[in-house]
């Protein structure tokens, strides 16, 4: 990706369906967040102010998933004006934890929570961006750091190609030195399956990891099922593991599925 | 057509969370408000349906997800209670811990709505970025306690945005006495800062806007009321969370995906503002001397006070955190043990952005039955509205266009609705016509695709779903192999390096080579790529890869290693230990390798991190693009 020198690079910040929590990887930087301001130029990111979402952009990070019909028009005009276009976080790399829907019939859901649900306009399934356009890179985790933003947007001003760690949880605590949770103390962890890139925070904390970072690559989910089979976990309690934040992705999805399966 | 006739549409394209995407239309006529209405869109999440069957243990990582500015708020009523369902009394460290970790999120996102989303409408800005330039002190300042606010959430939760930390019977963990020590200093540091945040939005002129409300906020009779407290309303109302439902109402209007809320029939008040007004009084002395020198009154009507009273509680919580972590010891445990109860769970909590009200049924083997949950942007709704007609009146619907839209996104903004009105953007849409119809909206839906779409760079980075006709993209390693004979056709100059330190020696020179070799060679700088050669070399002719490297010798020293001698040279090769290395071992092992390749090392001698690269290595620099080009040229020929 070539950088034209003469002006700073446009950037847009894009939400879909999502709790806000993957664009504090940018607003809390702190005081960093204005040093980047002078590395790039933000011409769309309603939360920090800037407003033209119809921008055309060297870079625009989208936050969210795809749920409505609105949404699928919306996307497709932000990857025609944007160069690069870059999914953060669980529910534009995955469909996010509101993908649980497209388990259920979402219709049936918006009747038992809405009094008059003819009046709301939802897609029945929550989707990642990649399912509509291309996707030129993914950041993972729910919700991303700003280490992880930060590395991505150093990278791409300098016109490197980003890195993609896809290692496993279990990689973060060996190099943390943290001792496994799981097989010293027999905690369910999720860590086996799951990418690394938050840090291994939660063995830090002495807790399982619960996968917000989605599935690693060469997940061997079939292994853990055996192994939380063996710590006394019910196939419903397996399922309920892979069924999370990000249980719209393919591996995870069919980890659930198959783990239903297993009832005695 | 008269200014008095003009049917003025509004429109607020905001962004938040459980309550969402949301839009003002208003609708103006012969000087009167014909229609006002707060539009919420965000698409429905259905949180309450997730939660059916879940265990009790995964409610928290669960109901985080709701609202990323204020994650901590939903995981505290939420384990708050199930315990009390269940009969748990946490310790009174965790109870302590809780109330610093809860002050933690207060202080982030009342740092953040102050500085990047209220403050730069009183100063004619469009952003915090605008207004750092005139008030650049003040802006660095509110990103620091925003930063501080971070800190106490990651010490108990490992991070601030949907913390790990909390678990139904206490914490996971506690955090070490080193840290707290730590993390006080700075809270006492920033004690000053925040009083002068006080001051500082005390002296903001605020439009002279009084208005009848009730305000509605959790009471204690001796704390100031964050995580627990009776639901108390200004105008006499004390029930216990449980009692909730009997008082206040939500409905729904065909034009918003949030639903209302009432209490009594009528709007009401809750935020910061409102807790002020029903709780002043609960405040530290000193706190409460500076509001009366600041010309500061509460109870208020005027909800314009809402952000001085962000500022206030801004010191509010850095000193209750200071204060609660003074005598802070390790305990026995982080979390008592905890029994599932069959019933009705109920809690009630202040978020940032005001009372947050959560039911929970509960089987006996603790599975969640059914949940509902009450966020504070949907009670303000009602109250925004009807703020809006009285204000907008107050103000004069003569005022320019600009100026009612300006006034509204103040007024909005006022309530904090998640970070959500916070855009600082109020689309405008004129409509100058008699007719009676509201003028179609320029909605995301009906978003024109009128720009020419241009073609995506020829360099791209791959992509997740790429096109196949994207060949000269590069495929990440979880996509399959390119078919055909079509992968062996590349020739890639591959840099290698780093951005953190000075290693960026591979960048240099492929940036050289770009200028003087033909466009049929792909260049590519990567960082750190350990596994991720191995798809580039296996889709690829030819590769050069250049490193910088500490073998040893002199720096500057370059030196060539082929396809074959690469194989033999054991280690020292590269700054980025044996990941360049590993990676073409393991390419030769899984049969991936190009038909040639060949390894570039400039020697960098015992620079560290962060050193500027010596003269000798940037001549060496030049030397390798020289040797490389002159390679190239004499290959061809």
């Amino acid at each position: 990706m070539s950088v034209n020198k003469s002006e700073k690079p446009k950037v847009a910040v894009h939400k879909f369906s999502s709790c806000d929590g993957c664009q504090l990887a940018l607003l809390d930087m702190g005081p960093t967040l204005l040093d980047l301001a002078e590395q790039v130029d933000f011409v769309h990111f309603a939360e920090a102010g800037p407003f033209d979402d119809q921008a055309r952009v060297d870079l625009a990070f989208v936050e969210g998933s795809v749920a409505t019909p609105e949404d699928l028009a919306r996307i497709r005009l932000i990857r025609e004006n944007s160069k690069m276009l870059v999914a953060i976080g669980a529910c534009a790399t995955s469909g996010g934890i509101q993908a649980l829907r497209n388990f259920a019939n979402g219709m049936q859901w918006t009747a038992q929570i809405y009094p008059q649900p003819e009046h709301i306009d939802s897609l029945p399934q929550s989707t990642p961006i990649s399912s509509h356009v291309k996707v030129d890179f993914e950041l993972w985790g729910c919700p991303v750091n700003s280490q992880q933003v930060a590395g991505f947007i150093n990278n791409f001003l300098l016109g490197v190609l980003p890195r993609d760690n896809a290692d496993k949880v279990c990689t973060e605590c060996k190099h943390r030195g943290l001792p496994c949770v799981m097989v010293s103390r027999g905690i369910p962890c999720m860590g086996p399956v799951t990418r690394a890139g938050c840090g291994a925070l939660c063995p830090g904390l002495g807790r399982d990891c619960y996968g917000c970072y989605g599935p690693a690559e060469n997940a061997n989910t079939d292994s853990l099922t055996a192994q939380f089979r063996s710590l006394g976990l019910s196939p419903d309690d397996i399922a309920r593991r892979f069924k999370n934040i990000n249980n719209f992705s393919p591996v995870f999805r069919e980890a659930a599925v198959k783990a239903e399966g297993t009832h005695d | 057509m008269t200014e008095q006739r003009k049917t003025l549409t509004l429109k607020v394209p905001v962004l938040t969370r459980v309550e969402g995407e949301g839009a003002l239309d208003l609708r103006i006529k012969d000087g009167n408000i014909e229609e006002l209405r707060l539009r919420i869109f965000e698409p429905p999440r259905f949180f309450e349906k997730f939660l059916e069957g879940r265990h009790y243990s995964e409610v928290p990582d669960i109901v985080a997800r709701i609202c990323g500015i204020c994650p901590v708020a939903y995981q505290m009523t939420a384990v708050q209670a199930l315990e009390k369902l269940f009969g748990v009394e946490v310790s009174p460290w965790a109870r302590d811990m809780r109330r610093v970790f809860y002050c933690g999120e207060w202080l982030q996102s009342h740092a953040l709505h102050i500085h990047l989303l209220a403050a730069p409408d009183f100063f004619g800005c469009n952003s915090a970025i605008e207004l750092a330039r005139i008030h650049p002190d003040v802006v660095r300042r509110g990103l620091r306690l925003q930063e501080l606010g971070n800190e106490i959430m990651a010490l108990f939760g490992a991070r601030s945005v949907h913390p790990v930390g909390l678990r139904v019977g206490g914490f996971h963990h506690a955090p070490a006495l080193s840290q707290v020590a730590h993390l006080r200093q700075k809270l006492l540091d920033a004690i000053p800062e925040a009083e002068k945040l006080v001051r500082w939005t005390a002296g903001i002129p605020i439009p002279a806007d009084s208005q009848p409300f009730v305000s509605v906020a959790l009471r204690h009779d001796s704390d100031y009321a964050i995580e627990t407290g009776f639901i108390d309303a200004s105008d006499g109302l004390h029930v216990d969370a449980p009692e909730y439902d009997t008082h206040f109402a939500e409905y729904q209007q065909p034009y918003s995906t949030a639903l209302f809320s009432a209490y009594h029939q009528q709007p009401y008040l809750v935020g910061p503002l409102a807790r002020l007004n029903l709780s002043h009084n609960r405040l530290p002395e000193n706190i409460r001397k500076l509001i009366a020198e600041n010309a500061l009154v509460f109870p208020n009507s005027n909800v314009f006070t809402s952000m001085a009273a962000r500022a206030v509680e801004i010191l509010f919580a850095i000193q209750e955190a200071a204060q609660l972590l003074e005598n802070y010891q390790l305990p026995d445990s982080p979390n008592v043990p905890v029994e599932p109860r069959a019933g009705i769970a109920f809690g009630a909590t202040e978020a940032p952005r005001g009372l947050l009200w959560h039911r929970y049924e509960v089987d006996e083997a603790g599975l969640i039955r059914n949940a509902r949950i009450v966020p504070p942007t949907s009670q303000n709704q009602a109250r925004i509205e009807e703020d809006l007609r009285l204000s907008l009146l107050n103000f004069g619907l003569n005022n320019s266009d600009d100026a009612l839209r300006l006034h509204c996104e103040k007024v909005i903004r006022n309530y904090d609705p998640c970070i959500s009105c916070a855009t600082h953007f109020l689309r405008v849409n004129v409509v100058r016509t008699s007719s009676q119809t509201i003028s179609e909206r320029n909605g995301w839906g009906g978003v024109p695709f009128r720009c020419t779409p241009f073609p995506l760079a020829g360099e791209g980075w791959g992509g997740v779903n790429a096109a196949p006709e994207s060949a000269s993209a590069l495929p990440p390693p979880s996509l399959p192999r390119p078919a055909g004979e079509e992968r062996f056709r590349k020739i890639r100059i591959v840099g290698i390096g780093a951005p953190s330190d000075d290693d960026q020696i591979g960048w240099r020179v492929v940036d050289i080579l770009k200028t003087r070799l033909p466009p049929e060679v792909e260049f590519i700088k990567l960082d750190r790529p350990g596994s991720a050669l191995i798809p580039l070399l296996e889709t690829s002719s030819h590769v050069i890869l250049i490193d910088a490297m500490q073998g040893g010798g002199q720096p500057g020293d370059i030196r060539h290693f082929s396809k074959h001698e690469w194989e033999i040279y054991q280690q020292g090769l590269s700054t980025h230990g044996l990941g360049v290395f590993d990676a073409l071992m393991l390419a030769r092992e899984l049969d991936c390798q190009p038909e040639s390749l060949d390894l570039y090392g400039i020697e960098i001698g015992t620079a560290q991190p962060g050193e500027l690269p010596s003269e000798a290595v940037l001549s060496a620099v030049e030397e390798l693009a020289d040797r490389i080009a002159s390679n190239w040229r004499q290959a061809k020929n």
